[in-house]
């Protein structure tokens, strides 16, 4: 009897621990699971044989609130500029790549994943306007290309400034520039870089625009954007003969030693966090620049 | 008696605790295959549509009157086809998406964006918002004939009707509007040195011209300029009822209002004729340095 009731006790312990054994099929089908999905048009065929297949990099064109801040009110692109945009994209700033690090595994490996296209300027509360941003090495975010024209030689400089800009932030913030950088114009830095005078001018002070006076991040950035897209002659000209107006600014001996000394820097941060030739590359961008113009 | 309470506990866990329908809900399927089933509901009644949608949209309801409209014709692979105004047609691309709302997005630029633009694409729009319009639009409701929509961001608000095979080409009409359209107009002003009782006609001013009567926000209200004064942003707003009604009901807006002595502004006489399209008004206002204006003006439906 005894055994008989510790019998009984464990067959029910035991249908207890059973009971709960459930087990559950885990290959529930969710709903919206894979993102946004459409019917594919050529458009889209067409940036997935030229950019997400050989570089895996989503050039998305169609409207997300989420991909922006919200505080910016944009529309999105038309159609027809976004083949054009991305054709001179890979242009001057991808072939140049390719063609001085070899083959195209550099920039398989070291392109941001995402590129956001908006139609109109991102204009900000202080007035200013926003052509790009980039994010976390990940993710590059272009403005106003509605406007964009390759016939316009202006324009064709601003991206290609812009994207070489933007993708320098891509390189910073996947390998750190060496810290010397911040070192050469500690005292050149200001907030209030959109409103300086005329006469204060930033090339004798060695930087090539007001808006690298922002912060080391962005001087490095437009450093290497402008002599990228100045090429080496116009740039080492321009060195010499920044604002013909303000004879103080011609050979002026203090700018170009601190532009020569951060050029070094971008010239060897590129040998040494890259292995790339940085004036092979800036011949390849004024090449590729000219073609695209000449397209 | 201990012992058997614990037998009849564990007992009575035996047997509830394989009750499996707990978790089972109350619907047949989950909500997100419920909001799929309705984003797909409303897309067939877009693209079954033959003759494509006519939308009324109000930008930034809360300041502003103007309505604008537009034609859509959506397709099943993510296509619309718009028109505006005069411009040719223009095709894009749109999508439905469950956000907090099911939503209608014309996700790449087509005419509709050029109301939000905040480059400054049409009258009126400022620098940096456009005329705070929407093309991410909530869908609040639809039906085989009309959708309601709300934008997501500015609150515009839209409504998209059925169109007729007319629609398909030339001017795009709302419907609800008897008397939107073009008008010949002649109009003479009288300015009085002082009142209008003390008789001394200080100039006269007249005009010959075509105008056109736009719809406002409010249904079936017009907006028409006043007399040769239009360019000063001055305009009647016009209100008929429906087409057997010879009475119109005529104010003025905002503009006008503001730059009068106050109160001033009164119907001397009106007719209106549902079958010509005649439109005939007698106004008098004040101005702010107190001299009367009266404004004679004949409306001619083209």
């Amino acid at each position: 009897m005894k055994y008989l009731k510790s019998f009984i006790s464990l067959v029910i312990i035991a249908c207890v621990v059973i009971a709960c054994n459930k087990k559950e099929t885990l290959d529930t089908n969710i709903t919206g699971l894979g993102g946004d999905s459409w019917i594919q048009s050529p458009i889209d065929k067409w940036l997935y044989d030229s950019m997400i297949k050989p570089y895996n990099i989503e050039m998305k064109y169609k409207w997300d609130q989420s991909e922006f801040d919200k505080s910016l009110i944009l529309v999105p692109p038309t159609e027809n500029t976004v083949i054009p945009v991305t054709q001179d994209i890979i242009s001057i700033w991808i072939t140049p790549y390719n063609k001085t690090s070899g083959d195209s595994t550099f920039m398989k490996i070291n392109t941001p994943k995402q590129i956001m296209l908006s139609g109109s300027i991102a204009l900000q509360s202080n007035g200013n306007a926003v052509a790009g941003l980039a994010e976390g090495g990940l993710k590059i975010l272009l403005f106003g290309i509605n406007s964009y024209s390759r016939k316009d030689s202006g324009r064709v400089a601003d991206m290609a400034h812009l994207i070489h800009h933007e993708y320098t932030h891509i390189l910073n913030q996947k390998k750190n520039y060496p810290i010397a950088f911040n070192k050469v114009t500690p005292d050149g830095y200001t907030g209030n870089w959109s409103a300086l005078p005329p006469e204060d001018n930033s090339w004798t002070r060695g930087f090539v625009t007001n808006y690298a006076r922002k912060e080391p991040g962005e001087d490095i950035a437009e450093l290497v954007s402008t002599m990228l897209v100045m090429g080496r002659a116009r740039y080492d000209y321009t060195l010499y003969h920044p604002f013909p107006e303000y004879p103080d600014s011609l050979n002026n001996p203090t700018g170009i030693s601190l532009l020569r000394a951060k050029e070094k820097i971008v010239v060897d941060y590129f040998r040494d966090a890259y292995n790339l030739d940085f004036y092979s590359l800036q011949t390849a961008v004024q090449q590729q620049i000219y073609n695209v113009l000449h397209r | 008696m201990i012992k058997y309470l614990v037998y009849i506990l564990l007992v009575a866990m035996v047997v509830t605790s394989c009750k499996k329908d707990l978790h089972s809900s109350v619907f047949d399927q989950s909500a997100d295959q419920r909001l799929n089933k309705v984003l797909a509901d409303y897309q067939s009644i877009l693209v079954a549509a033959p003759y494509g949608w006519v939308a009324k949209v109000v930008p930034n309801p809360e300041q502003n009157n103007n309505v604008y409209a537009f034609w859509f014709k959506f397709n099943d692979s993510n296509r619309v086809v718009s028109r505006w105004q005069n411009q040719p047609s223009l095709s894009s691309s749109y999508r439905l998406k469950a956000l907090q709302q099911p939503e209608l997005i014309f996700d790449t630029y087509t005419y509709l964006h050029l109301l939000a633009d905040p480059e400054q694409k049409v009258p009126g729009a400022q620098l940096g918002t456009g005329l705070k319009s929407d093309f991410e639009l909530e869908i609040i409701s639809g039906s085989a004939d009309s959708f309601v929509l709300k934008g997501k961001y500015n609150g515009s608000d839209i409504t998209m009707s059925r169109a007729a095979a007319k629609d398909t080409s030339g001017a795009i009409v709302l419907p609800g509007y008897l008397l939107a359209g073009n008008y010949k107009s002649t109009s003479v002003r009288t300015g009085y040195k002082t009142t209008q009782a003390a008789g001394i006609i200080a100039n006269t001013w007249k005009f010959d011209d075509v105008k056109a009567a736009n719809p406002l926000k409010f249904a079936g209200t017009v907006s028409i300029d006043y007399s040769d004064l239009g360019g000063s942003g001055w305009q009647y707003n016009i209100f008929v009822k429906d087409n057997t009604t010879k009475d119109v009901t005529i104010t003025i807006n905002a503009v006008m209002q503001s730059q009068i002595k106050e109160g001033s502004f009164k119907i001397l006489d009106q007719s209106y004729d549902p079958a010509s399209g005649r439109i005939y008004i007698k106004t008098f206002y004040t101005n702010s340095a107190g001299a009367d204006r009266v404004n004679e003006e004949i409306l001619l439906r083209q």
